[in-house]
């Protein structure tokens, strides 16, 4: 018999988690112990009230099913299921984009050279993604060179490229990752000619050269604002930021998360990556 | 741990594991985080963690819920001790407009819930959740965050706790 209030047990007898015995105990000692009672209550109510709240997080707004299929699709054999899923997808914000960009990803990874670039035509969600399977297609699409690196840090591999949906012009994001897929290095280039200044913030930015060619290195995460305004914040990201040919191209480098991270890249390391683009 | 055949084509049960556990990771890491911007990545991270698994070890775990829970509170808690938002794109969620944004346009009525729920320790969040809202078993929960079956339980008895008493208080604070 439960003779004293043991919360401990009480709270375990609210979530069922007590045995047979226990639950006699609990239920002996509640019909004494107005406290408990109270609390029980109190507890029950606190559950429902965190059963509720999850209950109205709207589900993430994704086209249910479709996203993934994307994963499983081969690029050039099924482009036309990919079109018809695509308008679906892209219709939707968020989420969907963000999924479906992370499972072109996957996808591509996993495609052989000829096929590892995909290519869709920006800022038009009426229209469904073109498909482009080659570096040399998506230069032709996107109307500029596509310089990319030779001198990539050990470990890191091309893992895919996309055009990110509403960027306000062409513009362009390859990405690299080691084999642990631990760390990424994101190139981004932004549409030739787009102005997007060389903003710095104390502490955080620092002049660096790439070569012969100024550039701005930063330590945290940079945010480019609809507005053109850009936020500093920070991180343990770094991104580098130059401009070549009159494109602006940053580098963006982080941990993409996992339990045994193993630290970023040293800042040279990112600097001789972007000296060597071609 | 048992594992099991994954039936029919991958593609298939990739499908079916976003419809299963979908709404229900990126619900429990909107709660467990209180940001949207975190959750969004993290659930895009845990599937995309997943899918690579499954198809490499082409079989899934037994318990594919406490297996893809544990994903999930595992990048999370890495987020909470890196102190840094988990970034897949530069830019992404700014010219998508209208992802950057609190919890709380969400649950409005469900502040109380939320702000008790951040005020208690990480983990202490995810064994309420994981036990109420995902009907985990102590078990499960165990399995889900690596832990033996004893300590989750004092765990979640001392989680349970301290959510009543900050709900309570908030809410009579409100009143």
């Amino acid at each position: 018999m439960m003779t004293t209030c043991d919360r401990e047990l009480l709270s375990l007898y609210v979530s069922d988690d007590v045995t047979p015995a226990e639950r006699e105990a609990v239920e002996a000692h509640l019909a004494t112990c107005e406290s408990c009672r109270q609390a029980a209550d109190e507890y029950r109510e606190a559950a429902l009230a965190l059963v509720s709240g999850a209950g109205m997080i709207a589900p993430p707004p994704i086209h249910r099913g479709s996203t993934l299929r994307v994963s499983a699709l081969r690029t050039v054999a099924v482009a036309a299921a990919l079109l018809t899923m695509s308008v679906a997808v892209w219709q939707v914000p968020g989420l969907a984009m963000q999924v479906k960009q992370a499972f072109q990803y996957l996808h591509l990874i996993e495609a052989t050279p000829e096929q590892r670039v995909e290519a869709v035509k920006p800022n038009d969600l009426t229209e469904p993604p073109r498909q482009a399977t080659t570096l040399a297609d998506a230069e032709q699409r996107l109307g500029y060179h596509i310089a990319t690196p030779s001198d990539l840090p050990p470990g890191f591999i091309y893992a895919g490229a996309s055009v990110p949906a509403r960027s306000p012009g062409v513009d362009l994001l390859l990405r690299y990752e080691d084999k642990e897929h631990q760390r990424v290095i994101s190139i981004y280039y932004f549409t030739p000619g787009s102005k997007i200044g060389f903003p710095t913030s104390d502490g955080l930015s620092r002049e660096v050269k790439v070569g012969d060619t100024p550039a701005i290195l930063n330590s945290g995460s940079v945010t480019r604002h609809a507005d053109g305004s850009v936020t500093f914040s920070e991180s343990t990201a770094k991104t580098l930021l130059l401009e070549r040919d009159g494109q602006a191209i940053e580098f963006m480098h982080w941990e993409s998360g996992g339990r045994n991270a193993i630290g970023l890249l040293a800042d040279e390391a990112l600097i001789r990556m972007a000296a060597s683009l071609k | 741990m048992q594992t099991v055949e994954l039936a029919g084509s991958a593609a298939m049960d990739e499908t079916a594991l976003w419809d299963e556990y979908g709404r229900r990771i990126y619900a429990y890491l909107l709660q467990l985080l209180g940001n949207r911007d975190s959750a969004l990545d993290l659930t895009q991270e845990t599937f995309l963690r997943a899918i690579r698994s499954l198809r490499k070890e082409k079989q899934a775990p037994a318990n594919l819920a406490a297996w893809l829970f544990r994903i999930a509170t595992n990048l999370a808690n890495d987020q909470f001790r890196r102190r840094r938002l988990i970034q897949w794109l530069p830019f992404v969620s700014e010219r998508d407009g209208g992802l950057a944004g609190d919890v709380a346009d969400e649950v409005t009525q469900s502040d109380l819930v939320r702000l008790a729920l951040q005020s208690l320790p990480k983990e202490s969040a995810a064994i309420l959740l994981l036990r109420d809202v995902e009907g985990f078993s102590l078990h499960e929960i165990a399995e889900t965050l690596g832990q033996n079956y004893e300590a989750v339980k004092k765990r979640m008895a001392r989680a349970r706790e301290a959510f009543r008493a900050e709900y309570v208080r908030l809410k009579g604070a409100q009143t």
